[in-house]
């Protein structure tokens, strides 16, 4: 575990110092690893903002913003991206899908589940002297340890289930069919954040801020989870 | 042969049939129409979009249902029909077609077209006008023209009601599809209810005004507003309040659009006859001192988007916000203002003359680009002074942020923290399980101890009873005297309730003889005894 944490931290540490001395290329090298974390996602996110590269940066945020939802810099830059992205001498993107559930704004499933874990093991230890503190404070505190682990196991599934994806190919239409001759409905202009509902060989079906769907080449989306 | 494969083709083509009924509405009145889709072989329509069914402005089509059947044709084959339903309803006298729909079945090649019916409409009874009427229209500039024109980006009013001199009626208004024009970000519809006396007696107008745009180029037949009213005709027996529901319609609505014509140079864009004021607050400044510039621009005229130049001033470093809009519909009329604000700051001391400011407009009114004119002030501007290290802000930032950070530079990213993620979610099964064992556990286990505890109470009391004498004969001893003595007692034990019966009183003696009397065995004694137990279960049963 130490030599793991020691080796999580020299990542992020590493890639700090590249960004300090300017050398963005460096630090996203160093901190594009492959199971990021909340702070990865946000400094990778903010070298591309540095790079006024506001949609590579998008997807890093959003992540950031799943994992950190507490964390006002990563929302502060979050706004940033979306706000350079929508240019007027372009097409606005769609407003962003909001995270669901709505939970998930405040609390991460991983923070819940270790609220319910330490729950579940102070009730365990009560049940060692029950006979003294009495059998309804443990049952009462099991049963909210299992309530807090059940809401942390739907949310994450309901996360896990409709990832978001911001759409990064130029020219991408919204079509009724996964077939690139189906009817085209709607333009998705970059930066768009969509949810991905389902996937069907190449294509995505994805739902957009206005509750719009339809289908997309999944290759002109990069998913932020 | 040809001919033959010909005429297969044909009977196998899809048709398309329309039916009105009846063929003639009151205006108000609600009739229904049918669209028959007859297929055969692999056709198949989409039951999931029913066909549009058009319908000329006096009539309103609405889709209610579907269903399909299948029907025996010449020479037994199957063909299937599906029939699509919709409601008409008469919104203005005259004669209307219903259709004609045309459908491409999937597996055909030719489309199948229903011919057109028509309807004819009469007009509603004289009585009804006089109840209720529904108008809709624009207004430009406040004045209603019909049809209206306007200019591409003027502010139209869209004005829809009914006057009605009844009391207590409800109406619920369906719009047409407004096309031409679009909604505002600023500018909230407006409803407002008024009363209009004549000699016949009093008509109560209720009217919403909606600020639109005017957004696309040319004539737009949009059609015409109905209202679904609920006339109220008495309370039923319980008190509840009973109504007919009536459909009225209004004129066809119609908007011209006109385009701009050629810009001059230097248009800000902005459509509307509007009104400007700038202003500079007076008194000396000093160079690096801060001056807000404020321009406002008020008038019936669309400012949404509007992107006013910053103004250009040598030895001035000019710092803009964003602007702010309001816009109200009030008496009737659109109003909207914007302010722009900018930061002056002066970078040299002297006289410094501020440029008039000239702004490119299209008013609507005149027909023509005019130009809004404002003058501005001479400022005095001084020597700096040596600053104390306080820095003024400008712009929307909360107080309180530093001038670095201005909202628009990211945030730094973290110089520590855990790199790598550690999703404990996948593992929360096994975790949850380690973790609540123990509590559920021992939990359960006291719960499973109450619970026998329970059942051990209630488990029903075991009541000793006295053995019968067939048990007592069943289970006999050994022992010659223990013997006797048990013979004894199922003796006494069979007894019980025959006292007086003369083949106990044998069976007794001989008993007693075999065991206190000491005499000659008997060896048919138990024999005797179980027979005469036998005997007297069996008259006892």
């Amino acid at each position: 575990m130490i030599a793991w944490l020691a080796v999580a931290h020299a990542s992020v540490a590493d890639g700090f110092e590249a960004y300090e001395r300017g050398d963005l290329d460096a630090a996203i090298a160093a901190w594009d690893a492959e199971s990021r974390s909340g702070v990865l996602e946000y400094d990778l996110g903010t070298a591309w903002l540095r790079k006024r590269e506001p949609l590579s940066a998008l997807p890093h945020l959003v992540a950031a913003a799943r994992l950190r939802p507490r964390d006002g810099d990563v929302f502060h830059n979050l706004s940033l991206a979306r706000l350079a992205l929508g240019a007027p001498d372009g097409p606005a993107p769609t407003p962003p899908v909001e995270v669901a559930p709505a939970l998930a704004r405040v609390v991460t499933p991983g923070e819940l589940s270790g609220l319910g874990l330490v729950l579940a093991a102070v009730a365990s230890a009560a049940a060692g002297v029950r006979e003294r503190v009495g059998r309804g404070p443990v049952a009462g505190l099991a049963a909210v340890a299992l309530a807090v682990i059940l809401t942390a196991a739907w949310t994450w599934v309901r996360l896990e289930g409709r990832p978001i994806a911001v759409v990064v190919a130029p020219e991408v239409v919204l079509r009724d069919a996964p077939d690139a001759a189906a009817k085209g409905e709607r333009d998705l202009p970059p930066g768009s954040e969509v949810r991905v509902l389902k996937v069907f060989g190449p294509f995505a079906l994805v739902e957009d801020g206005r509750a719009h769907q339809g289908w997309v080449p999944e290759d002109a989306l990069v998913r932020a989870w | 042969m040809v001919t033959l494969a010909w005429g297969a083709a044909v009977a196998a083509a899809a048709t398309v049939q329309i039916v009105v009924e009846p063929p003639e509405l009151s205006q108000g009145q609600t009739g229904g129409a049918r669209v028959l889709v007859s297929l055969s072989g692999r056709e198949h329509v989409d039951t999931s979009r029913p066909p549009p069914l058009p319908t000329g402005n006096g009539l309103r089509a609405r889709f209610t249902g579907q269903m399909v059947r299948q029907q025996r044709v010449n020479l037994g084959a199957i063909q299937r029909v599906v029939e699509f339903r919709y409601d008409l309803t008469a919104v203005a006298p005259g004669t209307w077609t219903v259709g004609p729909v045309e459908l491409v079945p999937q597996g055909a090649t030719v489309p199948a077209v229903g011919r057109a019916v028509p309807l004819v409409v009469t007009d509603r009874p004289p009585e009804k006008v006089e109840e209720v009427s529904v108008f809709a229209d624009f207004l430009a500039d406040g004045r209603p023209e019909r049809p209206t024109v306007a200019w591409e980006g003027e502010v139209v009013l869209f004005r829809r009601g009914i006057k009605t001199r009844l009391q207590g009626l409800r109406a619920g208004f369906t719009d047409p599809e407004l096309q031409g024009v679009r909604t505002l970000q600023h500018g909230e519809p407006v409803e407002s209810q008024y009363k209009v006396e004549d000699a016949t007696g009093t008509v109560v107008v209720t009217e919403t005004l909606v600020p639109l745009v005017a957004s696309g180029g040319g004539t737009h037949e949009l059609g015409v507003v109905t209202a679904r009213v609920q006339v109220p005709v008495g309370s039923s027996r319980f008190g509840f309040r009973e109504v007919r529901t009536e459909i009225y319609a209004s004129e066809p609505l119609s908007i011209e659009v006109k385009p701009l014509p050629p810009p001059p140079p230097g248009f800000t864009g902005l459509v509307g006859d509007l009104t400007v004021r700038a202003s500079v607050p007076p008194g000396p400044i000093r160079a690096g001192d801060s001056v807000p510039f404020t321009l406002v621009l008020s008038g019936p005229g669309f400012l949404e988007g509007a992107k006013l130049p910053d103004p250009v001033i040598p030895g001035v470093a000019v710092y803009p916000s964003e602007p702010e809009l309001k816009a109200v519909v009030q008496n009737g009329a659109f109003f909207a203002s914007g302010t722009w604000k900018w930061a002056l700051v002066p970078t040299e001391a002297g006289e410094l003359a501020l440029p008039p400011q000239d702004l490119v407009v299209f008013s609507p009114a005149k027909g023509a680009y005019e130009t809004l004119h404002v003058e501005l002030p001479v400022l005095t501007v001084q020597e700096g002074r040596d600053g104390d290290g306080a820095v003024h802000a400008f712009g929307n930032a909360p107080a309180g942020v530093a001038v670095e950070d201005d909202g628009t530079t990211p945030r730094p990213p973290y110089a520590w923290g855990v790199g790598s993620r550690f999703d404990l979610v996948p593992w929360l099964v096994p975790a949850a399980v380690l973790a609540l064992a123990p509590a559920l556990g021992s939990l359960g286990l006291d719960g499973a101890r109450a619970v026998a505890e329970r059942l051990r109470r209630r488990r029903p009391v075991r009541v000793d009873r006295p053995p019968t004498a067939r048990e007592l004969l069943a289970d006999l001893p050994a022992a010659p005297a223990e013997r006797l003595a048990v013979l004894d007692h199922a003796l006494r034990t069979a007894e019980v309730g025959r006292e007086g019966d003369p083949r106990f009183r044998d069976l007794r003696k001989r008993l007693g003889r075999a065991r206190f009397g000491g005499g000659p065995p008997d060896p048919t004694l138990e024999d005797d005894l179980r027979a005469l137990c036998e005997i007297v279960e069996r008259e006892a049963a």
